[in-house]
Protein backbone atom coordinates (compact mmCIF):
# COMPACT_ATOMS: atom_id res chain seq x y z
CA UNK A 1 0.00 0.00 0.00
CA UNK A 2 1.27 3.77 -1.01
CA UNK A 3 1.39 6.17 1.44
CA UNK A 4 -1.48 8.33 -0.11
CA UNK A 5 -3.78 5.35 -0.11
CA UNK A 6 -2.58 4.51 3.77
CA UNK A 7 -3.63 8.37 4.92
CA UNK A 8 -6.91 8.01 3.05
CA UNK A 9 -7.63 4.87 4.82
CA UNK A 10 -6.68 6.33 7.76
CA UNK A 11 -9.03 8.89 7.65
CA UNK A 12 -12.16 6.95 6.32
CA UNK A 13 -11.30 4.91 9.75
CA UNK A 14 -11.53 8.08 11.74
CA UNK A 15 -14.82 8.83 9.70
CA UNK A 16 -16.01 5.26 10.35
CA UNK A 17 -15.10 5.71 14.12
CA UNK A 18 -17.15 9.17 14.38
CA UNK A 19 -19.97 7.52 12.97
CA UNK A 20 -20.13 4.62 14.81
CA UNK A 21 -20.42 6.85 17.83
CA UNK A 22 -22.89 9.31 16.38
CA UNK A 23 -25.03 6.20 15.69
CA UNK A 24 -24.50 5.44 19.56
CA UNK A 25 -25.39 8.88 20.53
CA UNK A 26 -28.77 8.61 17.89
CA UNK A 27 -29.76 5.47 19.53
CA UNK A 28 -29.23 6.59 23.32
CA UNK A 29 -31.28 9.63 22.46
CA UNK A 30 -34.03 7.70 21.44
CA UNK A 31 -33.96 4.94 24.14
CA UNK A 32 -34.43 8.29 26.32
CA UNK A 33 -37.52 9.51 24.44
CA UNK A 34 -39.53 5.77 24.13
CA UNK A 35 -38.61 5.08 27.86
CA UNK A 36 -39.23 9.05 29.37
CA UNK A 37 -41.58 9.87 27.05
CA UNK A 38 -43.88 7.18 25.72
CA UNK A 39 -43.36 4.51 28.12
CA UNK A 40 -42.93 6.67 31.64
CA UNK A 41 -40.88 3.94 32.99
CA UNK A 42 -38.16 5.85 33.53
CA UNK A 43 -38.06 9.41 35.57
CA UNK A 44 -36.32 11.89 33.03
CA UNK A 45 -34.35 13.48 36.40
CA UNK A 46 -32.55 10.16 36.60
CA UNK A 47 -31.74 9.35 32.84
CA UNK A 48 -29.22 11.61 31.20
CA UNK A 49 -29.80 12.54 27.19
CA UNK A 50 -27.43 13.59 24.97
CA UNK A 51 -29.22 16.91 24.20
CA UNK A 52 -29.49 17.72 28.04
CA UNK A 53 -25.75 17.06 28.53
CA UNK A 54 -25.22 19.66 25.34
CA UNK A 55 -27.33 21.84 27.23
CA UNK A 56 -25.48 21.21 30.66
CA UNK A 57 -21.94 22.02 28.82
CA UNK A 58 -23.52 25.09 27.13
CA UNK A 59 -25.08 26.40 30.15
CA UNK A 60 -22.02 25.78 32.03
CA UNK A 61 -19.76 27.39 29.38
CA UNK A 62 -21.35 30.38 29.32
CA UNK A 63 -21.64 30.96 33.10
CA UNK A 64 -18.06 30.30 33.28
CA UNK A 65 -18.49 27.48 35.78
CA UNK A 66 -17.32 24.53 33.45
CA UNK A 67 -14.10 26.65 32.86
CA UNK A 68 -13.52 27.27 36.32
CA UNK A 69 -13.63 24.16 37.27
CA UNK A 70 -11.26 22.66 34.66
CA UNK A 71 -8.62 24.97 35.83
CA UNK A 72 -9.12 24.64 39.36
CA UNK A 73 -8.79 20.66 38.83
CA UNK A 74 -6.01 21.38 36.31
CA UNK A 75 -4.04 22.81 38.28
CA UNK A 76 -4.01 20.57 41.32
CA UNK A 77 -3.24 17.72 39.03
CA UNK A 78 -0.01 19.48 37.77
CA UNK A 79 0.87 20.17 41.18
CA UNK A 80 -0.24 16.79 42.54
CA UNK A 81 1.54 15.11 39.65
CA UNK A 82 4.33 16.89 40.02
CA UNK A 83 4.83 16.10 43.51
CA UNK A 84 3.85 12.40 42.94
CA UNK A 85 6.76 12.66 40.22
CA UNK A 86 9.61 13.93 42.55
CA UNK A 87 8.82 11.75 45.69
CA UNK A 88 8.18 8.41 43.46
CA UNK A 89 11.23 9.12 41.69
CA UNK A 90 13.59 10.20 44.62
CA UNK A 91 12.30 7.06 46.76
CA UNK A 92 12.36 4.90 43.76
CA UNK A 93 16.35 5.64 43.80
CA UNK A 94 16.60 5.44 47.34
CA UNK A 95 14.73 1.78 47.28
CA UNK A 96 17.09 0.43 44.07
CA UNK A 97 20.39 1.86 45.80
CA UNK A 98 19.03 1.41 49.55
CA UNK A 99 20.39 -1.44 51.89
CA UNK A 100 19.14 -4.56 49.70
CA UNK A 101 17.60 -6.22 53.08
CA UNK A 102 15.33 -2.93 53.90
CA UNK A 103 14.27 -2.75 50.11
CA UNK A 104 13.55 -6.35 50.24
CA UNK A 105 11.23 -5.79 52.93
CA UNK A 106 9.72 -2.47 52.25
CA UNK A 107 8.68 -3.56 48.76
CA UNK A 108 5.71 -5.80 49.48
CA UNK A 109 4.13 -3.16 52.38
CA UNK A 110 4.62 -0.41 49.59
CA UNK A 111 2.79 -2.66 46.97
CA UNK A 112 -0.12 -3.01 49.76
CA UNK A 113 -0.62 0.65 50.11
CA UNK A 114 -0.46 1.16 46.32
CA UNK A 115 -3.48 -1.10 46.09
CA UNK A 116 -5.47 1.35 48.78
CA UNK A 117 -8.11 3.15 46.83
CA UNK A 118 -7.18 6.81 47.02
CA UNK A 119 -10.51 7.58 48.50
CA UNK A 120 -9.53 5.73 51.67
CA UNK A 121 -6.83 8.75 52.18
CA UNK A 122 -9.31 10.97 52.33
CA UNK A 123 -10.59 11.06 56.13
CA UNK A 124 -6.85 10.92 57.03
CA UNK A 125 -6.28 14.01 55.14
CA UNK A 126 -9.57 15.54 56.39
CA UNK A 127 -8.18 14.98 59.90
CA UNK A 128 -5.20 15.85 59.16
CA UNK A 129 -5.41 19.16 57.07
CA UNK A 130 -8.94 20.43 57.20
CA UNK A 131 -11.28 20.37 53.74
CA UNK A 132 -8.96 22.31 51.88
CA UNK A 133 -6.18 22.09 48.91
CA UNK A 134 -3.81 20.51 51.23
CA UNK A 135 -6.10 17.45 51.95
CA UNK A 136 -6.88 17.31 48.26
CA UNK A 137 -3.07 17.36 47.02
CA UNK A 138 -2.23 14.95 49.90
CA UNK A 139 -4.64 12.46 48.37
CA UNK A 140 -3.09 12.71 45.08
CA UNK A 141 0.29 12.47 46.43
CA UNK A 142 -1.13 9.08 48.10
CA UNK A 143 -2.79 7.56 45.02
CA UNK A 144 0.08 7.70 42.75
CA UNK A 145 3.63 8.49 44.33
CA UNK A 146 3.89 4.82 45.52
CA UNK A 147 2.66 4.07 42.04
CA UNK A 148 5.81 5.82 40.90
CA UNK A 149 7.95 4.64 43.22
CA UNK A 150 7.59 1.03 42.52
CA UNK A 151 7.67 1.51 38.75
CA UNK A 152 11.70 3.62 38.95
CA UNK A 153 12.86 1.18 41.82
CA UNK A 154 12.01 -1.80 38.98
CA UNK A 155 13.31 0.17 36.20
CA UNK A 156 15.99 0.53 37.86
CA UNK A 157 16.78 -3.14 38.96
CA UNK A 158 15.88 -4.46 35.32
CA UNK A 159 18.64 -2.21 33.10
CA UNK A 160 20.45 -4.63 31.64
CA UNK A 161 23.22 -5.72 33.78
CA UNK A 162 25.55 -6.25 30.87
CA UNK A 163 24.85 -3.03 30.20
CA UNK A 164 26.38 -1.68 33.38
CA UNK A 165 29.40 -3.98 33.58
CA UNK A 166 30.25 -2.65 30.09
CA UNK A 167 30.33 0.70 31.23
CA UNK A 168 31.74 0.19 34.44
CA UNK A 169 34.97 -1.33 32.48
CA UNK A 170 35.32 1.79 30.77
CA UNK A 171 35.52 3.82 33.86
CA UNK A 172 32.09 4.76 35.01
CA UNK A 173 31.01 3.97 38.37
CA UNK A 174 29.09 5.82 40.98
CA UNK A 175 27.52 8.76 40.49
CA UNK A 176 28.29 8.71 36.74
CA UNK A 177 27.07 5.04 36.49
CA UNK A 178 24.04 6.52 37.41
CA UNK A 179 23.54 9.48 35.32
CA UNK A 180 24.72 8.17 32.17
CA UNK A 181 23.56 4.53 32.20
CA UNK A 182 20.91 3.67 34.71
CA UNK A 183 18.43 6.73 34.12
CA UNK A 184 19.16 6.32 30.30
CA UNK A 185 18.78 3.13 30.10
CA UNK A 186 15.32 2.86 32.90
CA UNK A 187 14.07 5.80 31.00
CA UNK A 188 11.37 3.85 28.63
CA UNK A 189 10.45 2.07 32.01
CA UNK A 190 10.23 5.29 33.80
CA UNK A 191 7.96 7.38 31.79
CA UNK A 192 5.80 4.29 31.27
CA UNK A 193 5.79 4.07 35.20
CA UNK A 194 4.92 8.23 34.67
CA UNK A 195 1.82 7.68 32.99
CA UNK A 196 0.83 4.96 35.32
CA UNK A 197 1.33 7.63 37.98
CA UNK A 198 -0.44 10.39 36.14
CA UNK A 199 -3.78 7.87 35.58
CA UNK A 200 -3.30 7.39 39.68
CA UNK A 201 -3.15 10.94 40.09
CA UNK A 202 -6.13 11.74 37.94
CA UNK A 203 -8.63 9.28 39.45
CA UNK A 204 -7.24 10.21 43.24
CA UNK A 205 -7.78 13.68 42.47
CA UNK A 206 -11.48 13.36 41.36
CA UNK A 207 -11.97 11.09 44.89
CA UNK A 208 -10.56 13.62 46.60
CA UNK A 209 -12.55 16.84 45.04
CA UNK A 210 -15.89 14.88 44.87
CA UNK A 211 -15.36 14.54 49.02
CA UNK A 212 -14.50 18.08 49.59
CA UNK A 213 -16.19 21.62 48.57
CA UNK A 214 -13.71 23.49 46.71
CA UNK A 215 -14.19 24.34 42.79
CA UNK A 216 -13.36 21.56 40.73
CA UNK A 217 -14.36 19.25 38.32
CA UNK A 218 -15.21 16.76 41.37
CA UNK A 219 -17.44 18.90 42.95
CA UNK A 220 -19.36 19.72 40.03
CA UNK A 221 -20.15 16.32 40.24
CA UNK A 222 -21.49 16.30 43.12
CA UNK A 223 -23.42 20.00 42.59
CA UNK A 224 -24.85 17.94 39.78
CA UNK A 225 -26.66 15.56 42.80
CA UNK A 226 -27.38 18.22 44.60
CA UNK A 227 -29.34 20.06 42.01
CA UNK A 228 -30.81 16.81 41.03
CA UNK A 229 -29.81 17.42 37.32
CA UNK A 230 -28.61 14.58 35.86
CA UNK A 231 -27.26 15.90 32.31
CA UNK A 232 -24.70 17.88 34.39
CA UNK A 233 -23.19 14.65 36.31
CA UNK A 234 -22.92 13.24 33.21
CA UNK A 235 -21.09 16.08 31.50
CA UNK A 236 -18.35 16.47 34.13
CA UNK A 237 -17.87 12.60 33.96
CA UNK A 238 -17.23 13.38 30.48
CA UNK A 239 -14.91 15.78 30.60
CA UNK A 240 -13.04 14.13 33.12
CA UNK A 241 -12.44 11.22 30.75
CA UNK A 242 -11.81 13.30 28.40
CA UNK A 243 -9.16 15.70 29.97
CA UNK A 244 -7.24 12.37 31.18
CA UNK A 245 -6.89 10.62 27.88
CA UNK A 246 -5.78 14.08 25.95
CA UNK A 247 -3.13 14.26 29.33
CA UNK A 248 -2.35 10.15 28.92
CA UNK A 249 -2.33 10.59 24.62
CA UNK A 250 -1.60 14.00 24.11
CA UNK A 251 1.39 14.30 26.31
CA UNK A 252 2.85 11.52 28.01
CA UNK A 253 2.56 9.05 25.08
CA UNK A 254 3.90 11.07 22.95
CA UNK A 255 6.97 11.24 25.02
CA UNK A 256 6.87 7.53 25.46
CA UNK A 257 6.54 7.35 21.64
CA UNK A 258 9.58 9.26 20.85
CA UNK A 259 11.58 7.68 22.89
CA UNK A 260 11.04 4.15 22.15
CA UNK A 261 11.44 5.24 18.64
CA UNK A 262 14.39 6.55 18.78
CA UNK A 263 15.79 3.24 20.59
CA UNK A 264 14.02 1.05 17.26
CA UNK A 265 11.60 -0.54 20.35
CA UNK B 1 55.18 -8.79 31.90
CA UNK B 2 52.29 -6.73 32.04
CA UNK B 3 49.92 -8.90 33.43
CA UNK B 4 50.54 -11.38 36.65
CA UNK B 5 47.72 -14.00 37.35
CA UNK B 6 49.08 -15.15 40.60
CA UNK B 7 48.25 -18.27 42.45
CA UNK B 8 44.00 -17.04 41.95
CA UNK B 9 41.34 -19.40 42.99
CA UNK B 10 37.18 -18.03 43.00
CA UNK B 11 34.72 -19.88 44.71
CA UNK B 12 31.07 -18.91 43.79
CA UNK B 13 29.04 -18.58 47.45
CA UNK B 14 26.55 -21.55 45.95
CA UNK B 15 29.04 -23.68 44.61
CA UNK B 16 31.48 -26.15 46.52
CA UNK B 17 34.19 -26.47 44.05
CA UNK B 18 36.76 -23.89 43.03
CA UNK B 19 35.40 -22.14 39.32
CA UNK B 20 39.24 -21.43 39.07
CA UNK B 21 41.78 -23.23 41.51
CA UNK B 22 45.46 -21.55 42.11
CA UNK B 23 45.85 -20.32 38.64
CA UNK B 24 49.16 -18.27 37.70
CA UNK B 25 49.55 -16.98 34.41
CA UNK B 26 52.17 -14.21 33.50
CA UNK B 27 51.26 -12.34 30.36
CA UNK B 28 53.79 -9.99 28.24
CA UNK B 29 53.24 -7.10 26.61
CA UNK B 30 51.73 -6.90 22.96
CA UNK B 31 50.62 -10.43 23.45
CA UNK B 32 47.40 -12.16 22.38
CA UNK B 33 46.47 -14.88 24.38
CA UNK B 34 43.67 -17.31 23.99
CA UNK B 35 41.92 -19.03 26.85
CA UNK B 36 40.18 -22.18 25.64
CA UNK B 37 38.39 -25.11 27.37
CA UNK B 38 35.56 -26.89 27.91
CA UNK B 39 32.51 -24.76 29.48
CA UNK B 40 32.70 -24.42 33.17
CA UNK B 41 36.30 -24.60 33.49
CA UNK B 42 36.65 -20.61 34.35
CA UNK B 43 37.68 -19.29 31.94
CA UNK B 44 35.35 -16.65 31.81
CA UNK B 45 35.63 -16.20 35.17
CA UNK B 46 38.98 -15.73 35.12
CA UNK B 47 38.28 -12.97 32.47
CA UNK B 48 35.89 -11.35 34.56
CA UNK B 49 38.45 -11.41 37.42
CA UNK B 50 41.00 -9.81 34.94
CA UNK B 51 38.56 -6.96 34.45
CA UNK B 52 37.92 -6.74 38.22
CA UNK B 53 34.18 -7.20 37.90
CA UNK B 54 34.53 -10.44 40.22
CA UNK B 55 36.93 -10.37 42.80
CA UNK B 56 39.52 -13.48 43.54
CA UNK B 57 38.74 -15.70 47.12
CA UNK B 58 42.60 -15.74 46.71
CA UNK B 59 45.47 -14.83 45.26
CA UNK B 60 45.88 -11.42 43.42
CA UNK B 61 46.16 -9.98 40.05
CA UNK B 62 48.68 -7.18 39.16
CA UNK B 63 48.48 -5.32 36.02
CA UNK B 64 52.22 -3.49 35.42
CA UNK B 65 52.63 -4.36 39.18
CA UNK B 66 49.54 -2.72 40.58
CA UNK B 67 46.71 -4.96 42.17
CA UNK B 68 43.53 -5.32 40.66
CA UNK B 69 40.36 -4.18 42.91
CA UNK B 70 38.04 -3.22 40.57
CA UNK B 71 36.69 -2.58 36.99
CA UNK B 72 38.69 0.29 35.60
CA UNK B 73 39.61 1.93 31.95
CA UNK B 74 42.80 0.12 31.61
CA UNK B 75 41.48 -3.09 30.99
CA UNK B 76 38.24 -2.87 28.51
CA UNK B 77 36.10 -5.92 27.69
CA UNK B 78 34.34 -6.79 24.76
CA UNK B 79 31.68 -9.13 25.41
CA UNK B 80 29.71 -11.42 23.51
CA UNK B 81 26.91 -9.66 22.99
CA UNK B 82 28.26 -6.21 21.62
CA UNK B 83 26.28 -4.07 24.69
CA UNK B 84 25.98 -0.88 23.17
CA UNK B 85 23.80 1.61 24.53
CA UNK B 86 20.85 2.18 22.64
CA UNK B 87 19.81 5.61 23.54
CA UNK B 88 23.64 6.76 21.96
CA UNK B 89 24.32 6.81 18.25
CA UNK B 90 27.46 4.93 16.82
CA UNK B 91 29.62 8.17 17.35
CA UNK B 92 28.75 8.73 20.87
CA UNK B 93 28.90 4.99 22.00
CA UNK B 94 32.20 4.80 20.97
CA UNK B 95 33.69 8.28 22.63
CA UNK B 96 31.54 7.04 25.78
CA UNK B 97 34.89 6.22 27.48
CA UNK B 98 36.74 9.08 26.47
CA UNK B 99 34.64 11.14 27.36
CA UNK B 100 34.43 9.88 31.37
CA UNK B 101 37.81 10.27 31.02
CA UNK B 102 37.00 14.38 30.81
CA UNK B 103 38.95 14.47 27.32
CA UNK B 104 37.81 17.34 25.00
CA UNK B 105 34.49 16.46 22.72
CA UNK B 106 36.41 17.14 19.60
CA UNK B 107 39.00 15.19 20.82
CA UNK B 108 37.10 12.28 21.73
CA UNK B 109 35.12 12.64 18.10
CA UNK B 110 38.57 12.54 16.48
CA UNK B 111 39.87 9.54 18.12
CA UNK B 112 36.31 7.70 17.67
CA UNK B 113 36.01 8.46 13.80
CA UNK B 114 39.73 6.71 13.22
CA UNK B 115 38.49 3.58 14.89
CA UNK B 116 35.45 3.47 13.45
CA UNK B 117 37.62 3.95 10.27
CA UNK B 118 39.24 0.71 11.29
CA UNK B 119 36.38 -0.97 11.71
CA UNK B 120 34.50 0.38 8.26
CA UNK B 121 32.16 1.74 10.03
CA UNK B 122 32.69 5.68 9.03
CA UNK B 123 29.57 5.95 7.23
CA UNK B 124 27.34 5.07 9.99
CA UNK B 125 28.54 7.32 12.57
CA UNK B 126 25.51 8.64 13.17
CA UNK B 127 23.49 5.82 12.97
CA UNK B 128 21.16 4.63 16.06
CA UNK B 129 22.12 0.98 17.62
CA UNK B 130 19.42 -0.55 16.27
CA UNK B 131 19.96 0.22 12.61
CA UNK B 132 22.98 -2.18 12.42
CA UNK B 133 23.26 -5.83 11.71
CA UNK B 134 24.74 -7.76 14.42
CA UNK B 135 28.31 -7.82 12.99
CA UNK B 136 28.39 -3.88 12.58
CA UNK B 137 27.31 -3.96 16.09
CA UNK B 138 30.25 -6.09 17.18
CA UNK B 139 32.39 -3.99 15.15
CA UNK B 140 31.30 -0.92 17.36
CA UNK B 141 32.31 -2.90 20.17
CA UNK B 142 35.59 -3.43 18.68
CA UNK B 143 36.00 0.57 18.08
CA UNK B 144 34.81 1.48 21.48
CA UNK B 145 37.25 -0.48 23.08
CA UNK B 146 40.53 0.05 20.94
CA UNK B 147 39.19 3.90 21.48
CA UNK B 148 39.88 3.68 25.29
CA UNK B 149 43.46 2.56 24.39
CA UNK B 150 43.90 1.19 27.32
CA UNK B 151 46.29 -1.28 28.67
CA UNK B 152 45.11 -4.40 28.08
CA UNK B 153 41.84 -5.62 25.72
CA UNK B 154 39.87 -8.41 27.36
CA UNK B 155 37.68 -10.34 24.95
CA UNK B 156 35.10 -12.65 26.29
CA UNK B 157 33.66 -15.00 23.44
CA UNK B 158 33.36 -11.93 21.34
CA UNK B 159 32.41 -13.84 17.59
CA UNK B 160 30.08 -16.21 19.30
CA UNK B 161 26.80 -14.50 18.71
CA UNK B 162 27.37 -13.83 15.10
CA UNK B 163 26.56 -15.74 11.91
CA UNK B 164 29.70 -18.03 10.07
CA UNK B 165 30.75 -15.41 6.98
CA UNK B 166 30.19 -12.59 9.77
CA UNK B 167 32.85 -14.40 12.15
CA UNK B 168 35.27 -14.85 9.43
CA UNK B 169 35.15 -11.67 7.99
CA UNK B 170 35.33 -10.07 11.57
CA UNK B 171 38.07 -12.54 12.40
CA UNK B 172 40.19 -11.31 9.11
CA UNK B 173 39.76 -7.68 10.22
CA UNK B 174 40.64 -8.14 14.39
CA UNK B 175 43.62 -9.99 13.23
CA UNK B 176 44.91 -7.14 10.86
CA UNK B 177 44.15 -4.47 13.38
CA UNK B 178 45.97 -6.10 16.15
CA UNK B 179 49.10 -6.58 13.33
CA UNK B 180 48.74 -3.00 13.51
CA UNK B 181 48.22 -2.24 16.94
CA UNK B 182 49.81 -4.61 18.85
CA UNK B 183 47.96 -4.84 21.74
CA UNK B 184 47.95 -7.29 24.52
CA UNK B 185 44.70 -8.90 24.13
CA UNK B 186 43.37 -11.46 26.47
CA UNK B 187 40.71 -13.77 24.77
CA UNK B 188 38.04 -16.50 26.36
CA UNK B 189 36.98 -18.51 23.33
CA UNK B 190 34.99 -22.16 23.02
CA UNK B 191 36.73 -22.28 19.39
CA UNK B 192 40.32 -24.03 19.01
CA UNK B 193 40.35 -22.75 15.68
CA UNK B 194 39.75 -18.94 17.12
CA UNK B 195 42.49 -19.70 19.19
CA UNK B 196 44.90 -20.66 16.77
CA UNK B 197 44.54 -18.28 14.40
CA UNK B 198 45.18 -15.31 16.91
CA UNK B 199 46.91 -16.89 20.00
CA UNK B 200 50.49 -15.82 20.40
CA UNK B 201 49.97 -18.61 23.54
CA UNK B 202 47.13 -20.60 23.81
CA UNK B 203 46.20 -21.86 27.27
CA UNK B 204 44.15 -24.92 27.94
CA UNK B 205 41.83 -24.74 30.81
CA UNK B 206 40.11 -27.79 32.31
CA UNK B 207 36.93 -27.88 34.31
CA UNK B 208 35.93 -29.06 38.14
CA UNK B 209 37.99 -26.97 39.36
CA UNK B 210 39.07 -24.72 37.03
CA UNK B 211 42.60 -25.06 36.11
CA UNK B 212 45.40 -24.70 33.50
CA UNK B 213 46.60 -27.78 31.76
CA UNK B 214 48.73 -27.03 29.40
CA UNK B 215 49.90 -23.67 27.86
CA UNK B 216 50.70 -23.84 24.48
CA UNK B 217 53.26 -21.39 22.67
CA UNK B 218 51.22 -21.53 18.55
CA UNK B 219 54.80 -20.55 16.13
CA UNK B 220 52.76 -20.02 12.93
CA UNK B 221 53.40 -17.23 11.07
CA UNK B 222 50.90 -14.67 10.45
CA UNK B 223 48.50 -14.35 8.75
CA UNK B 224 47.69 -17.82 9.28
CA UNK B 225 45.43 -19.27 6.75
CA UNK B 226 42.99 -21.99 8.72
CA UNK B 227 43.46 -24.50 5.68
CA UNK B 228 47.26 -24.66 5.66
CA UNK B 229 48.83 -28.25 7.05
CA UNK B 230 50.30 -26.79 10.10
CA UNK B 231 47.50 -25.24 11.17
CA UNK B 232 45.52 -28.33 11.02
CA UNK B 233 47.93 -30.61 12.46
CA UNK B 234 48.20 -27.90 15.35
CA UNK B 235 44.04 -27.92 15.61
CA UNK B 236 44.40 -31.85 15.95
CA UNK B 237 47.09 -31.77 18.87
CA UNK B 238 44.36 -29.29 20.71
CA UNK B 239 41.53 -30.79 19.85
CA UNK B 240 42.50 -33.50 21.27
CA UNK B 241 43.80 -32.02 24.45
CA UNK B 242 40.27 -30.16 24.97
CA UNK B 243 38.39 -33.43 23.90
CA UNK B 244 40.44 -35.07 26.98
CA UNK B 245 39.47 -32.61 29.40
CA UNK B 246 35.76 -32.38 28.50
CA UNK B 247 35.52 -35.75 28.84
CA UNK B 248 37.49 -35.64 32.27
CA UNK B 249 35.09 -33.22 33.38
CA UNK B 250 32.08 -35.37 32.34
CA UNK B 251 33.39 -38.05 34.34
CA UNK B 252 33.99 -35.74 37.61
CA UNK B 253 30.37 -34.43 36.82
CA UNK B 254 28.64 -37.35 36.47
CA UNK B 255 30.75 -40.50 37.71
CA UNK B 256 29.72 -43.66 37.37
CA UNK B 257 26.45 -43.37 36.15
Amino acid sequence: MNKRSLVVSKASNTGKTLLFYLVLIVIWEVAYLIGTQWLGVWKSYAFPEPLGVLRAGMRMAADGSLWYAVAYSGIRAAVGFLLSAIIGIGFGIILSVGKKNIAHYLRPFLMGIQTLPSVCWVPFAILWFGLDEQAIIFVVIMGASFSITLSVDSAIRNVNPLLIRAARTMGAEGRTLYTKVIVPAGLPAFIAGLRQGWSFAWRALMAGEVMSSTIGLGHSLMMGRDLADINQVMLVMLVIVLLGIIIDRGVISQVETKVLKSRGL
Amino acid sequence: MILEIDRVSKRFDNSDKEAVNNVSLTINEGEFICLVGPSGCGKSTLLNMIAGLERPTAGEIRLAGEKITGPGADRVVMFQDAALFPWLNVLDNVTFGLRLMKKDKVECNRIAMNYLKMVKLTKFAHYRVHELSGGMKQRVALARALAMDSAILLMDEPFSALDKQTINKLRDEVAQIWEETRKTIVMVTHSVEEALFFGDRVVVMSAHPGEIREILTIDLPRPRPIDSASFVSYRKTILEEVRKEVDRSEQAEFGGQ
